[in-house]
């Protein structure tokens, strides 16, 4: 199952074309495909083991798939890795940092390695607002895992990535973080960021996603507006996400694969 | 902004990386040492440093010519050293990037080949300090210490670099099969030049070494070997690496630096230019890496091994009883957590040693004699060294504090069975030794006259030595409960000066409290073993040693319930003890 953008809006974000990754004998991701243009958010579900991992690391340049292209704002990553992670940020959900650089030394680091030139003007404000700035001097080990997470968000966004590889954005975050986390992927979408976030929390795919990717056993289930999918199985009218999450990959899909 | 404007800015911001580290990491230490704790272990560890560097003692590195027995060695370990990563080595040489720099580098606009510069570069934090160390230790040598130093460096350097072109071509060929080994076609070809005129060259060298021995000069005979022009063929770059620091004169040096400094170069441009994926197995290896790390300080609980490890299972028996379960439990994270490469390599080792010395040796039975000695010395070491390496114990628990105070068992028991993981795992070892030792090694001996003499040493031996062992991992494991701070708890393995300064004290702490605990068993039942054998030849040793295992067992029991105590009055490890396991 493949969907498609116009060229123009795919060159601006995030597109991939049979994407295949095998670990030995065991295919992890199996030929999938789907373009996320600029202010789009995917959400990508599946449930454990379906290749979500391996499909957002394959996204954000940590390991190459087996067959298959991904452009990043139109550069092909395995060709133009410089330019296409350029403008790449990936948020993991488990932040790993420098253990002996601090909250202010990670950001001006990264700064350096992605060119922003007016880095002195943009980390005050971004720390103001990850509510950094009185740790700026500690190190890592010396952050909660809270703060460890906006560290790590501060990083991604610092320079203005044009796609941006979310995992589990919301894990660690206290509730007000949360919601400053929200408003910020939908902020990022709005100036033209392409999206690609993944989570269990189908609400909050729900809340912001534009569209949908559902995969189960590394292949593609449903693509699309959640509207669109329902529109293609009659039997999911009237159903909430959850419950088209679980039809589409419970018994049921165990039984299909 | 030009491409290479921006590429260099790039690799400029890597290159800060490594110095603001190093600059952050020494402030830190600086802090540390302000504490009674590492203030003590720093000064133990520099007292060991200078007791070992002391020029006063005459410490001094001869290095004798070009040509001198010496520099042939060093350059044979050397080659036997290279030969090792190549069969046997680890992927994770190569691999070894942090979680961090799989996810802050990995996805950062960095070049494959940068991202590899990088890690050169960063092991230079690793190997500048080791020049100096190794300068400190060689103490007094020919040559400037200039020169000394470029020619440690030299040997160091290309060293890491081909053992992480070693792993790169082994991750290649383990990723992309056929076409990987392809890739890699011209280092394979010299490396299988290096084997076939290694094994051509032992080959011919097999009768010489035959008749030497016959004529009872083995040690002439191998010297002769090393010296013959196929030899010092084969070790060719090995000399040439080491050339620089046997050089006598500042001129020759100069002569010897250059070409070895060639070698450096080249082997920066094939790690450079190889164009291995190792990004995929960077990430896995970290993950796992960062999982262990997790485990050590007691924030995860899933294991931290390889598939190859996870298939080690051991059986528990449905009904076992809490303390039958612990057991397990540690057998079988030990079985999970060792290096099963480094077994395996040695078992290796030691079948090519022993298949050489059946080639070599006139009577084949010479062999057996010889492994018999190497089964009872290994037996004995373990003895003393057993309690330091295994460590499937309270030592490896006790971050795990919380969760073991939870277990419905009572502290006592606890310490028993934590204790009993580790024995069963050294007794494991130890008693198959001493019978190959016994089976092998023939009666006619300055010990023992005949089988029934050595029999009994054997019973006696089998009666001490796990006793034995069983008090010196209580002492290991009282540190543990005792003195947390002082016993390295996980499986970390702590670094710096202050780390070696903290092993030696707790050495000779445990020491000292073993011969105390040894002292009283020790004396009864060797006076009772020395009455013994006066009347009733070696089999009167066997009464004298029960007597002293009952008095250790006894200690052992005290103790334990003792410790138990202190176990159920445990609410917590020191926080900086659990962070530095990490």
């Amino acid at each position: 199952m493949t969907d498609s953008l116009p060229p123009a809006a795919a060159s601006a974000g995030i597109e991939v074309r049979g994407l295949t990754k095998l670990y030995g004998d065991l295919t992890a991701v199996s030929n999938l495909s789907f373009t996320v243009g600029a202010g789009e958010v995917l959400g990508l579900v599946g449930p454990n083991g379906a290749g979500k991992t391996t499909t957002l690391r394959s996204l954000s340049g940590i390991i190459r798939p087996t067959s298959g292209t991904i452009h990043i704002a139109g550069h092909d990553l395995a060709a133009q890795p410089v330019p296409a992670k350029s403008a790449l940020a990936f948020i993991p959900d488990e932040p790993h940092l420098f253990e002996y650089l601090s909250v202010d030394e990670h950001l001006q680091f990264i700064a350096r390695l992605y060119g922003v030139a007016d880095a002195a003007q943009r980390i005050p404000p971004l720390l103001a607002e990850l509510e950094l700035t009185e740790k700026r001097d500690a190190l890592p080990t010396e952050l909660s895992r809270g703060m460890r997470q906006k560290l790590a968000i501060a990083c991604g966004l610092l320079h203005d990535p044009k796609a941006l590889v979310l995992d589990e954005p919301l894990t660690g975050l206290d509730p007000g973080g949360m919601r400053r986390m929200k408003a910020t992927i939908v902020a990022r979408a709005r100036e033209g960021a392409a999206v690609v976030l993944s989570s269990h929390l189908l609400q909050l795919v729900e809340e912001l996603c534009t569209r949908i990717l559902i995969i189960y056993g590394g292949r593609t289930v449903a693509i699309g507006k959640i509207d669109d999918i329902i529109a293609d199985r009659p039997q999911l009218a009237g159903l909430g996400l959850e419950d088209i999450f679980l039809a589409l990959t419970g018994d049921g899909a165990r039984a299909a694969q | 902004m030009t491409q290479h404007t921006e590429s260099r800015g790039r690799f400029a911001a890597l290159t800060w990386l490594i110095a603001r580290g190093v600059v952050n990491r020494t402030v830190r230490r600086a802090r540390r040492a302000r504490q009674p704790r590492y203030a003590l272990a720093l000064i133990a560890g520099i007292a060991y440093f200078w007791f070992i560097a002391n020029p006063r003692r005459g410490a001094s590195f001869t290095v004798g010519g070009a040509d001198s027995t010496a520099y042939l060695v060093y350059a044979l370990g050397l080659a036997v050293l290279v030969a090792s990563w190549w069969l046997f080595g680890s992927d994770e040489v190569a691999l070894n990037f942090s979680v961090a720099e799989v996810q802050l580098l990995f996805t950062a606009p960095l070049t494959r080949r940068q991202v590899v510069a990088f890690k050169l570069l960063q092991a230079q934090i690793v190997i500048l300090p080791s020049v100096l160390f190794s300068l400190v230790i060689l103490g007094r040598a020919s040559g400037s210490i200039v020169e000394r130093a470029v020619s440690l460096w030299i040997i160091y350097t290309t060293l890491y670099l081909h053992r992480v072109g070693a792993s790169l071509v082994r991750e290649s060929a383990a990723e992309h099969g056929a076409s990987g080994l392809r890739r890699h076609l011209g280092a394979i070809i010299v490396v299988a030049a290096a084997a076939v005129a290694v094994i051509w060259g032992v080959s011919t060298q097999i009768p010489a070494l035959r008749a030497g021995i016959a004529a009872g000069n083995t040690l002439g005979a191998a010297i002769a070997i090393l010296h013959a022009p196929v030899s010092k063929a084969v070790l060719y770059p090995f000399r040439l690496l080491l050339a620089p620091a046997f050089a006598p004169s500042l001129g020759e040096w100069v002569r010897a630096a250059w070409p070895a400094l060639l070698l450096v170069a080249a082997h920066v441009i094939w790690v450079l230019r190889t164009d291995a994926a190792f990004e995929e197995a960077a990430a896995t290896n970290a993950a796992r890496r960062a999982v262990a790390i997790a485990r050590r300080a007691g924030r995860a609980t899933m294991p931290a091994a390889r598939g190859v490890r996870r298939r080690f299972r051991l059986k528990l028996p449905p009904r076992a009883t809490p303390a039958v379960a612990i057991v397990w439990k540690n057998i079988t994270a030990l079985g999970r957590t060792m290096a099963i490469r480094t077994v395996i390599a040695i078992c290796v080792a030691i079948v090519i040693a022993l298949v050489f010395l059946n080639q070599v040796m006139p009577a084949t039975d010479r062999v057996s004699v010889l492994i018999g000695r190497i089964a009872l010395g290994v037996t004995l070491m373990l003895v003393v060294a057993g309690p330091l390496w295994v460590r499937n114990d309270l030592r490896l628990d006790m971050l795990q504090l919380e969760v073991l105070r939870s277990l419905p068992v009572r502290g006592a028991t606890l310490v028993r069975a934590e204790l009993a993981a580790a024995l069963v795992t050294l007794a494991a070892v130890q008693v198959p030794m001493l019978l190959v030792g016994y089976a092998l090694t023939p009666p006619k001996n300055p010990i023992t006259a005949s089988w029934s003499g050595q029999t009994a040493l054997l019973v006696t031996l089998l009666v001490v030595v796990p006793v034995v062992s069983a008090l010196g991992l209580l002492v290991q494991n009282a540190g543990a409960l005792l003195f947390p701070g002082w016993v390295r708890l996980g499986l970390a393995r702590p670094g710096g000066i202050e780390a070696v300064g903290q092993g030696m004290l707790t050495m000779f702490g445990s020491l000292v409290v073993l011969t105390v605990c040894l002292a009283i068993p020790g004396a009864l039942g060797g006076a009772l073993a020395i009455w013994g054998v006066s009347h009733a030849g070696l089999w009167g040793l066997v009464p004298g040693a029960m007597l002293g295992a009952v008095l250790v067992a006894a200690e052992l029991w005290w103790i334990t319930a003792w410790l138990g105590r202190v176990f159920e009055r445990t609410d917590d490890i020191p926080d900086e003890t659990a962070a530095n396991a990490a």
